[in-house]
């Protein structure tokens, strides 16, 4: 089946691209199709980054603007508004709570991280949960116990998620993962000034396999701790 | 059972090989897929209707060379047309490509000719398209989708250092052809969502080291950060009129759900407490916003006033449910709903909340501009890939982008 696709779109494309030297002035032209015919393997169209033109301001590339139609039809001769919301309410819990409030990015953002000196204090969880579960609290103790006696140090919790899951609940669950921990830590006595968090969902495995043991090791907090300013590691 | 299963391109040999039938078999053949054979599997609350697929429209097509008829099936067919014999069919296509590409089209019989028209200009890919666009229009008296583009992320295939899959943001036209590469960053960028007018795109980064959002233009290629908060700032989506964006931030010591302009000034939170919040989506009139929450629980998705309000709950017993994406008329909220933890259906309820109904396998669904064609991701050995599905007939095409795993697509409108 991919193979009949892959013929398919080579036939396609080179058919195209034959009859495609001629472009209205409305259309940005995109670097022409080079990518036909020239691939080795012919699977799929190429994808290649748009060269000359793009590199500006923040690093990103330009593309192609929408246009106006940019192929004109010509006769031939004799020729909202939203709905009401669901019913079921479950109003928004207001429920005062002590500021959680993460610290100012630029107090930390240029610090060095060591990601190895807790390396013994990755906390586990469970499939889909972000509990800390009871046999890990030792782990977030150490985390504790570290900033007690680091004065001025600060740790970054990444979270993270197994594969299983759509990808944007997974980086939502490693930062609630990542959260969690932090409210441990902060229920310990340590400041909230002094933890951060992070999340990289399914994307940054500690193991790469597809089964439960690596997803096991993959549903975890890695605490990264970082170095203030003109401090002695 | 399996969507892939059914994908049967029986004619394409012939047409790669030069053949023209006019007798041409069906392309697709989806439109019998329905999960009525297992339907003790699943919980009552959602309810999959076999009887609202409905049958495509079949179409006559003579006269175009094979590579022409390749491009109107792929869009024909993700607008719920079906090639057909002339006996059978409701509409003829009669057409040439000398040089330019026009077309006839006759109602059943021939008996009257609905349009006839020649197309000038652009590619010749594009010349099919607004053929294509004119036919659904002719029929329909929806919008094709010839001049729409679909913005994703892809994943290299290679991990960095710290082992993450580094992921780059692409833009495509809609078929998945003349793919742009935007980002370069060799850090995992995700989430896109487009500013409307397609001037621009949101998405999130972690090429500054932590999860932040950008917004990037795309005539220039300038990118400048909308949030870049302590914790992670996620899921940006642009409101409709382009001036807002909603997303997920865990600044506040919660992940929840905020607007800000689209700049990143005036930031507000919308969410509190145990209504955390992932992958928001606005209503077509702006008014609304629309999220999947834990709720302190399994996620489901919520809605609230985009001005701040009260969460409301728009699903009532349905579990699992993440990714909305509202339709562009206003109607219907596409979801995924995790079936287990393995396995994820795309899944439609009215906007106005109720039954779901299970459309395919897939997940993180995108409403092109026809409020009818969803860009889906769909897994397969590990990796992801993007498919076109028709909703009222389940016909569905892949992009042809196999190589790197492609997710998360988002539909310019």
């Amino acid at each position: 089946m991919k193979l009949s696709h892959a013929v398919l779109y080579t036939v396609l494309a080179a058919g195209l691209v034959a009859g495609c030297s001629r472009r209205p002035k409305n259309i940005t032209p995109l670097p022409s199709s080079e990518r036909v015919g020239g691939g080795t393997t012919g699977l799929t169209p190429n994808t290649r980054p748009v060269g000359g033109g793009g590199e500006l301001g923040d690093g990103g590339r330009a593309g192609r603007l929408p246009t106006g139609p940019g192929t004109a039809g010509t006769d031939l001769p004799g020729s909202t508004t939203s709905t009401p919301l669901g019913t079921d309410s479950t109003p928004t819990i207001n429920k005062p709570t002590t500021d959680l409030s993460q610290p100012d990015r630029a107090k930390w953002e240029t610090w060095p991280q060591d990601p190895d000196a807790l390396r013994a204090a990755i906390v586990y969880f469970d499939l889909d949960k972000s509990v800390v579960r009871r046999a890990d609290t030792g782990n977030v103790a150490k985390i504790a116990d570290y900033l007690k006696s680091h004065p001025g140090y600060m740790v970054k919790l990444d979270g993270h998620a197994d594969e299983r899951g759509t990808e944007e609940y997974n980086r939502a669950l490693g930062e609630r993962r990542a959260l969690s921990v932090r409210e441990s830590l902060l229920n310990l006595g340590v400041s909230q000034e002094s933890v951060v968090t992070a999340t990289f969902g399914e994307d940054r495995p500690a193991e790469l396999g597809h089964n439960e043991a690596a997803w096991s090791k993959n549903r975890r907090v890695e605490p990264v701790v970082l170095i203030p300013p003109g401090a002695t590691r | 059972m399996k969507l892939s299963a059914l994908c049967s391109p029986s004619a394409l040999p012939a047409l790669a090989g030069g053949l023209l039938l006019a007798l041409a078999p069906p392309l697709t053949t989806a439109a019998a897929e329905s999960d009525t054979g297992s339907a003790g599997a699943f919980k009552i609350d959602v309810v999959t209707k076999a009887g609202q697929i409905q049958p495509p429209v079949l179409i006559n097509v003579s006269g175009f060379a094979p590579e022409v008829l390749s491009v109107l099936d792929f869009h024909l067919t993700v607008c719920g047309f079906k090639f057909a014999s002339a006996e059978q069919a409701d509409y003829q296509l009669k057409g040439k490509v000398d040089g330019n590409v026009s077309g006839t089209l006759l109602s059943k019989g021939g008996q009257a000719t609905l349009f006839a028209r020649a197309f000038s200009g652009g590619t010749r890919r594009s010349q099919v398209h607004a053929l294509a666009d004119e036919v659904i229009k002719t029929v329909t008296g929806s919008t094709g989708l010839g001049q729409s583009r679909i913005a994703f992320r892809r994943v290299l295939g290679k991990r960095n250092l710290h082992n993450e899959a580094i992921s780059e943001i692409f833009v495509s036209d809609f078929d998945g052809f003349e793919p742009v590469q935007l980002t370069e960053d060799a850090a995992i960028n995700a989430s896109p969502d487009w500013i409307p007018g397609m001037r621009g795109l949101v998405y999130m980064s972690n090429r500054g080291g932590n999860s932040d959002i950008y917004s990037h233009d795309l005539s220039t290629g300038a990118r400048a950060p909308v949030a870049r908060y302590s914790g992670s700032n996620l899921s940006p989506s642009v409101s409709p009129k382009g001036h807002q964006v909603a997303m997920v931030l865990s600044r506040g010591g919660g992940v929840h759900l905020w607007v800000t302009n689209l700049d990143g000034s005036g930031a507000v939170q919308l969410t509190r407490g145990q209504i955390d919040a992932s992958s928001p989506c606005w209503s077509p009139n702006g008014q609304t916003i629309c999220f999947a929450s834990t709720g302190g629980g399994r996620p489901s998705l919520y809605t609230i006033p985009a001005s701040g309000g009260t969460a409301r709950k728009l699903t009532t017993g349905i579990i699992n449910a993440t990714e909305p994406d509202w339709s562009p008329d206003g109607k219907a909220i596409a979801f995924t709903r995790m079936v287990g933890r393995d396995n994820f259906r795309v899944c439609i309820v009215d906007a106005s909340g109720g039954v779901a109904q299970e459309v395919a396998d897939g997940e993180d669904p995108s409403w092109g501009p026809n409020s009818r064609t969803l860009a889906i991701s769909f897994r397969k050995n590990n990796e992801r890939t993007l498919r076109l599905l028709d909703v009222p007939t389940r016909q569905y095409k892949d992009l042809p982008l196999n190589s790197g795993s492609c997710s998360q697509p988002s539909w310019g409108r």
